[in-house]
């Protein structure tokens, strides 16, 4: 196990490379100059082309290319933001909390309220639970959750005023963020879990423990759902990496400082320290992310740390032949 | 556990449908909300507090950093520069006590001798030189590229050459650089991003990027005699916290639930909801930028046969456009210039300004060679705003018989794109920023000689336009008249067409009596007068 993580690690070498001179190329590519968004639409050309040669804009690409490696990768320095003049590390280090709560929040209120919907639409199929649920569901997925956003803002902030509009200034600040990001989660997650527990609750082995008269719940929740939670968790694990830098709807509706809006901000203003470093620092983030999510499935299901183990004696023995 | 399930099952399809459902109700300006506008402030010491909801955000406070409007409008709460515009034109003091041009254009100013940063540093000529040199190195704003050689040649004196004579240009130079000490500054490690000393009368108290500014007013301010300083460093209120809200609606929630005591840059539409409501105060000011549409002039191009320029202006409906793109809220142009400014003239007023006339645009499209529906131009907006301008004027030209595309790209890619050399636009709608002096935004917009092609970015290559651009934007020879005149001729000329002034909202608490718009058109918290009894609070 502890080989297969290492192995996985080093594998992430080469993914964020690859990603880090994608994100360099394209930012080269999109039209779009920096210089003349900092000074504005009334500076001369002039101006711009002087900027543009004190910024470093005009050297070619493989220049900028390998300096921006060597910046990144040797000196580990992400580098300040044009615009700004703010250090990235820093920035992203102020943010990347807000954006964590805000994924972390989100993916568990899927799987606390998605998965026991999926559960109860398998176990009662065809009835009018599963219906409902699986319609609220179709809802969710449907439903654009920026409107949604904007929905409980205007119904539990200011009809009911129960909780702020915007800013988490206060721990109650973050429930309406959490609940309208992980709406696309909670139906998702139900449909997937209803789609598992299906197969899960047709196959033999939940017939023979029913057939020895074990109770229902115990067939349901004890040998049924564990084996159908496989699909859930790798869902989870996927959505969780995307929520890391795709909540820039969610942060920009509620004003909350983080990594999507950061980002977004950026690849508006041309910002390309800013846009390579979130990207960079998001692929790793999403890698260890997915990383994790296969940790956990070995965890939950012994096959499948059946087969890591599997891989590493399968290597020593191609090892040991040779 | 049957039971259970049933409850979660409700409770869950119930909690969604009424998040669902909850927007179908009537708009509700909420009482209660309101009730506590000025109270909603978080109060220390009994400290006056004003919270303004800001529709924009930054990620710095550093002095010299990129600044929009509206980060110039924070900067300008807390920082201090040489001098500021008042709202005549006219160069106010701040930290020197005289300047004279003492030849050509070389300039030296003295310093007021008292000076100090909030930190305790005495700010010298020193400090000043330090601070010009390191905005023009930072190269951030073209303002920095107006002035060359500060340099102190004594504790209290230091001198700078101008670069430019265009009107304007100095008090842009004499207001636009944020002073700090040196010593503060390089003692920094973050170059004052986070953190800053300023030497004006607030400090800052706290700073969350992308959420909220806290500033305090200064316990050890400098100056002790505030009517020594211009009318926009006045410090009338103790606390000032800027909340920036960049989702329109949410601006409007903050005001509706006392989260903000005011904001700027409301949506009209929103902000006629609280006109209603004594515990707010609603003004609508004219704007200092206006929408125009420019025409790419280049020789050999569509639009360099003035007739096909003219067509296009008769063709369209000012009073539509505007009302597009402001619901009504905004104000028809007649020259290239905003009332905002005050050398505007009122002569413009009456012109005749290619009212709407659909027969004699079909003449001139006619005259220009163009049968009905042979044309198909390139419309380009400057920004999403803009674009139910756009899509009102391609409704005009439909009618005289041109076809429209409408482009709107972002807003980098459409600064790339403006210079009409990138060929991607035969029309744009764009707008521009007037300063006080409005005869200085002449310069960006038609003075050619300030690029290398000899032509301005919508290709206009007029020797005789030049001449009159040149008159009017000099600071020897600018006039009400000069300026008059080459209005007139670009007017005639139809090189380009002013369509609309928007309004910009402010709602804000009622305590507040009369709320401060500085010279560039931004609110300006600290020089707002308020009401003895403004949210003046016991612990």
């Amino acid at each position: 196990m502890k080989k297969y993580i290492l192995n996985r690690l080093l594998m992430m070498i080469p993914v964020v490379l690859g990603v880090s001179i994608l994100i360099f190329t394209l930012m080269y590519f999109v039209p779009g100059d920096l210089a003349r968004i900092m000074l504005g639409t009334s500076a001369t050309q002039e101006e711009v082309n002087a900027l543009r040669e004190s910024l470093g804009l005009n050297d070619p690409y493989f220049v900028r290319l390998v300096r921006f490696l060597k910046q990144t990768f040797i000196d580990f320095d992400l580098g300040k933001s044009y615009m700004t003049n703010v250090p990235v590390t820093e920035e992203l280090a102020a943010r990347f909390p807000r954006t964590l709560i805000l994924a972390l929040g989100s993916t568990a209120l899927a799987l606390l309220v998605g998965v026991p919907m999926g559960v109860m639409a398998a176990v009662h199929q065809n009835e009018p639970r599963d219906y409902i649920t699986m319609s609220i569901a179709l809802l969710g997925i449907s439903m654009p959750n920026f409107w949604l956003a904007l929905m409980l803002i205007v119904l539990f902030s200011v009809k009911l005023k129960l909780l702020p509009a915007a800013g988490i200034d206060t721990p109650a600040g973050w429930i309406l963020p959490i609940v309208s990001n992980s709406l696309i989660g909670i139906s998702t997650q139900a449909r997937q879990a209803r789609s598992s527990m299906l197969d899960v609750i047709h196959s033999d082995f939940v017939t023979t423990a029913k057939s020895k008269g074990l109770p229902r719940q115990k067939v349901i929740w004890k040998h049924a759902l564990p084996n159908a939670l496989i699909p859930v968790v790798t869902i989870a694990g996927g959505v969780f990496g995307n929520l890391l830098a795709g909540s820039m709807i969610t942060e920009s509706v509620f004003s909350i400082p983080g990594i999507g809006y950061y980002l977004i901000s950026a690849v508006n203003n041309r910002d390309y320290t800013v846009v390579q470093s979130c990207v960079i620092v998001l692929s790793i983030l999403f890698s260890l992310a997915i990383l994790l999510t296969d940790i956990l499935l070995a965890v939950i299901d012994p096959r499948i740390k059946e087969q890591f183990a599997a891989n590493g004696n399968i290597r020593k023995m191609k090892k040991r032949v040779a | 556990m049957k039971r259970l399930k049933k409850l979660s099952a409700s409770f869950l399809c119930m909690t969604i449908m009424l998040g669902t459902l909850a927007g179908c109700g009537g708009s509700d300006t909420g009482t209660a909300g309101n009730a506590s506008a000025g109270a909603a402030s978080v109060q220390s010491e009994g400290k006056t507090k004003i919270t303004v909801g800001v529709n924009g955000t930054t990620e710095s406070i550093g002095p010299y950093i990129t600044t929009s409007n509206i980060i110039k409008m924070i900067f300008n709460m807390f920082y201090m520069q040489l001098g500021s515009v008042d709202r005549e034109g006219v160069l106010q003091s701040n930290l020197y006590t005289d300047f004279e041009n003492t030849e050509d254009m070389h300039y030296v100013v003295t310093l007021k001798e008292n000076i100090k940063d909030n930190d305790g540093n005495p700010i010298t000529a020193e400090d000043i030189a330090f601070c010009y040199n390191k905005a023009k190195e930072l190269g951030t704003s073209s303002i920095y590229t107006y002035y060359e050689n500060a340099e102190a040649t004594g504790e209290y004196t230091f001198e700078f050459d101008m670069t430019t004579d265009a009107v304007g240009a100095l008090n842009q130079v004499m207001s636009s650089v944020n002073i700090v000490s040196q010593a503060a500054y390089e003692a920094s490690d973050d170059e004052m991003n986070v953190d800053p000393v300023s030497c004006g009368p607030y400090v800052v108290r706290e700073f969350t990027p992308g959420s909220k500014l806290v500033i305090e007013k200064a316990d050890n301010f400098w100056c002790e005699d505030m009517s020594e300083l211009s009318e926009n460093k006045q410090a009338n209120v103790d606390v000032i916290e800027l909340q920036f809200i960049t989702e329109e609606t949410q601006l409007t929630i903050a005001l509706q639930q006392g989260t903000v005591d005011a904001a700027i840059d409301v949506n009209p539409v929103n902000a006629t909801q609280f006109e209603s409501d004594s515990s707010y105060k609603v003004e609508y000011k004219a704007s200092n930028f206006f929408y125009n549409i420019y025409f790419d002039c280049r020789e050999g191009h569509i639009f360099s046969d003035e007739n096909l320029r003219k067509a296009v202006c008769y063709a369209i409906d000012q009073e539509e456009v505007m009302y597009g793109a402001t619901q009504g809220t905004g104000q028809v142009i007649h020259a290239l210039a905003t009332p905002y400014s005050s050398d505007y003239d009122e002569r413009w007023d009456t012109w005749e300004y290619y009212p709407h006339d659909v027969e004699k645009a079909k003449e001139y499209l006619a005259a220009a060679g163009y049968s009905e529906g042979e044309l198909t131009i390139n419309l380009m907006c400057q920004f999403e705003q803009s674009k139910p301008a756009a899509e009102v004027i391609a409704t005009n030209l439909q009618e005289i018989g041109i076809n429209s595309e409408i482009i709107c790209p972002d807003s980098a890619l459409y600064s790339t794109y403006m210079d009409c050399t990138s060929d991607v636009w035969d029309a744009s709608i764009m707008f521009y920023v007037a300063q006080q002096i409005g005869a200085s935004s002449l310069n960006g917009q038609f003075n050619a000689a300030v690029r290398e092609n000899g032509m301005t970015f919508s290709g206009i290559s007029d020797p005789t336009l030049q001449s009159l651009v040149e008159a009017a934007i000099s600071e020897d020879t600018y006039s009400r008249d000069t300026y008059y005149e080459c209005q007139e001729y670009l007017r005639d000329k139809a090189y380009a067409y002013g369509l609309y002034t928007p309004q910009l909202a402010y709602v804000y608490d009622a305590g507040i009596e009369e709320i401060y718009i500085d010279s560039n058109g931004r609110f300006i918290p600290g020089a707002c007068t308020y009401s003895s009894s403004y949210a003046v609070f016991d612990n």
